[in-house]
């Protein structure tokens, strides 16, 4: 079971003087009960691949299989239920709040797939809960009138409502504070682990990538530069320096202190990690 | 100056207030960092600043004026320039000459004069070679400078911006950065910026921290986003330098100083292996 793409290609505006190569060559595999990341510079066709892989949008060459079917082909109420399988959020998704209530919101896309009575109650409140949105404070109130960072996890809580197979989330930590990113981080770990969920996510905080995510795919200019483990990627950090993305601060540290100390290893994560290696470095002992 | 006391607001409709006795000054030509968690009240203070929103207790007074006197609204409005996190809502026009001119217009400045803060505010944001773009054809940090110089060409003299960089990828973010900075330094505007970035924070003169629509800390970088405890008590997170210059104090290395920026850690780390 996985979003597999085949020799993928995206042109947008086909056969207009602007038309645009935003993908090539595609050939990537999300499976189940894994947490895929995505980098790569603005334009570099993040966005373009994440809604080629929920099927809002169709490959102008190769092709796409959910769970090894194809979105392209498929009518009527066969894609409708393989699009539930996979639940997108957008990157701005704030600005596609309409309901009156933020239960209306969130309750509206479960709604729509049949699911009522208390099973509809009970999804709303955890979706509420494990983005941490006060349901008491905040369950009545109209979704427009949040602050810029409540109107983000209300977005995100109504696609986990419907209780996807598989999440995409495109710049997901955009807006919020840093512990609502790490509680989002921890729940989408969570949400692998217990139901199995397979993740994909886009961001340009390599923090956030590096700390979550299995496996990375490194996108420019359309095309898959690089695929590896967090800690695999981490080693090329100055090839992600030269197609324009920001190594964690910690990582740019480490790379700063490499002249000194040759065989540092640049690729570790957080201040814990990076203060062993330091202090080992600074004792001599290797 | 912008002097803010007693300030406290309450939504219609809503019971409790979202910010209490707010009391701070805001100097002419400083450069002011505003943090605080989700629904901190962060969004609703910057609208206070310009008349946008109105204090329900207490006053916000711009170089005199007070703004709750619908009076001054317009020269309130000219003194303070406020922008917002999503550039693709805030560009109106076909080109992004016209978009720069449109505030200055609705002043009813002569052309002359309005060509010459046109060209004075894109050339301050650096954008001077893209007088007759299409601004849908620029990249996100490009167009949220098109919209900061459509905020300057009104020459306000203190910019308030709520998450600026928000939509931008890291590029965009730091191109928006050193856009502010070098306003700041160079033309004496004031800068209060709302963000969720720590490391944007250590850019600023002072860090005021909102809690619950309290202000809870104030003042240097240096001073706020060293105290790793309380600012994850505020939802928020100390500089990943900062906890790395805990974790070395830790462990042993209690010279090592307390600093924000990765390079001047690298140089205090290179001078404990120079000495041993
Ligand atoms: N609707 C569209 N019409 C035409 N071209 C488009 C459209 N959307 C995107 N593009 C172009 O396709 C390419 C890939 O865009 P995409 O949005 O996938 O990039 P991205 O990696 O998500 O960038 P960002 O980090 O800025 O979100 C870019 O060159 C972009 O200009
Ligand atoms: N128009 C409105 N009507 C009613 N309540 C509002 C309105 N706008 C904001 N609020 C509420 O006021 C509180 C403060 O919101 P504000 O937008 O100022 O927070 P913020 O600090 O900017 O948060 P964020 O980091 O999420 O942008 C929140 O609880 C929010 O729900
Ligand atoms: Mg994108
Ligand atoms: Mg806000």
């Amino acid at each position: 079971m996985s979003i597999r793409l085949v020799q993928v290609g995206f042109r947008y505006a086909r056969g207009l003087p602007w038309e645009t190569q935003a993908l090539k060559n595609i050939n990537l595999e999300a499976g189940k009960n894994e947490i895929l990341g995505i980098i790569g510079p603005t334009g570099s066709g993040k966005t373009t691949l994440l809604q080629l892989m929920n099927g809002v949008r169709h490959p102008s060459e190769g092709r796409v299989l959910i769970d090894d079917q194809d979105p392209a082909v498929l009518k009527g109420r066969e894609i409708t239920r393989l699009r539930q399988k996979v639940g997108l959020v957008f990157q701005s998704p704030e600005d596609q709040l309409f309901a009156n209530s933020v239960y209306e919101d969130i309750a509206f896309g479960p709604r729509n797939l049949g699911v009522t009575g208390s099973e509809l109650d009970h999804r709303v409140r955890w979706a509420m809960e494990v983005l941490d949105l006060d349901f008491e404070d905040l369950n009545q109130r109209r979704p427009q009138n949040l602050s810029g960072g409540q109107k983000r996890r209300v977005a995100i809580a109504g696609v986990l409502a419907l209780k996807p197979e598989y999440l995409i989330l495109d710049e997901p930590t955009a807006g919020l504070d840093p512990e609502g990113r790490k509680v989002l981080l921890k729940l989408i770990r969570k949400l692998r682990e217990d139901l199995g969920m397979g993740v994909v996510m886009v961001s340009h905080r390599l923090q956030d990538i590096m700390s979550t995510c299995d496996r990375v795919v490194v996108l420019d200019k359309g095309e898959i530069l690089r695929t590896g483990t967090p800690r695999e990627i981490l080693q090329h950090g100055r090839e992600l320096i030269e197609i324009g993305l920001h190594l964690p601060p910690i990582n740019l540290l480490l790379n700063e202190l490499k002249d000194v100390f040759p065989h540092l290893d640049t690729t570790l994560l957080g201040p814990e990690e990076a203060a062993d290696e330091i202090d080992r470095a600074l004792r001599g002992l290797w | 100056m912008i002097e803010v006391s007693g300030v406290s607001f309450c939504y219609p409709g809503l019971e409790s207030p979202v910010l209490h006795d707010i009391n701070l000054e805001i100097k002419p030509g400083e450069f002011l960092a505003l943090l605080g968690r989700n629904g901190s009240g962060k969004s609703t203070f910057t609208r206070l600043l310009n008349g946008l929103l109105v204090p329900t207790d207490g006053d916000v007074i711009v170089d005199g004026y007070n703004t709750r006197d619908g009076s001054h609204r317009l020269r309130i409005r000219q003194l303070v320039g406020l922008l917002f996190s999503n550039p693709d809502n805030q560009l109106v026009a076909g080109i992004v000459e016209e978009d720069v001119a449109f505030g200055p217009e609705n002043l009813g400045l002569p052309p002359a004069e309005i060509r010459e803060r046109v060209e004075w505010a894109l050339s301050a944001v650096g954008m001077q070679d893209y007088l007759k773009h299409p601004p849908h054809m620029l990249s996100g940090g490009q167009k949220q400078r098109i919209a900061i110089a459509g905020v300057l060409a009104l020459e306000p003299s203190y910019m308030v911006l709520d998450e600026p960089t928000s939509m931008l990828d890291p590029r965009g973010r730091e191109e928006v950065l050193r856009t502010l900075m070098d306003l700041n330094r160079e033309q004496g505007t004031a800068i209060i910026m709302v963000t969720h970035f720590v490391e944007e924070a250590a850019a600023a003169d002072r860090v005021v921290i909102l809690d619950h629509g309290r202000v809870v800390a104030m003042g240097s970088p240096l001073e706020v986003l060293t105290r790793t405890d309380d600012l994850s008590d505020w939802g928020l997170e100390a500089p990943e330098m900062v906890l790395l210059c805990h974790e070395l104090r830790k462990r042993g290395y209690t010279r090592i100083p307390m600093a924000l920026d990765s390079r001047r850690v690298a140089g205090a780390i290179k001078q404990f292996s120079c000495k041993d």
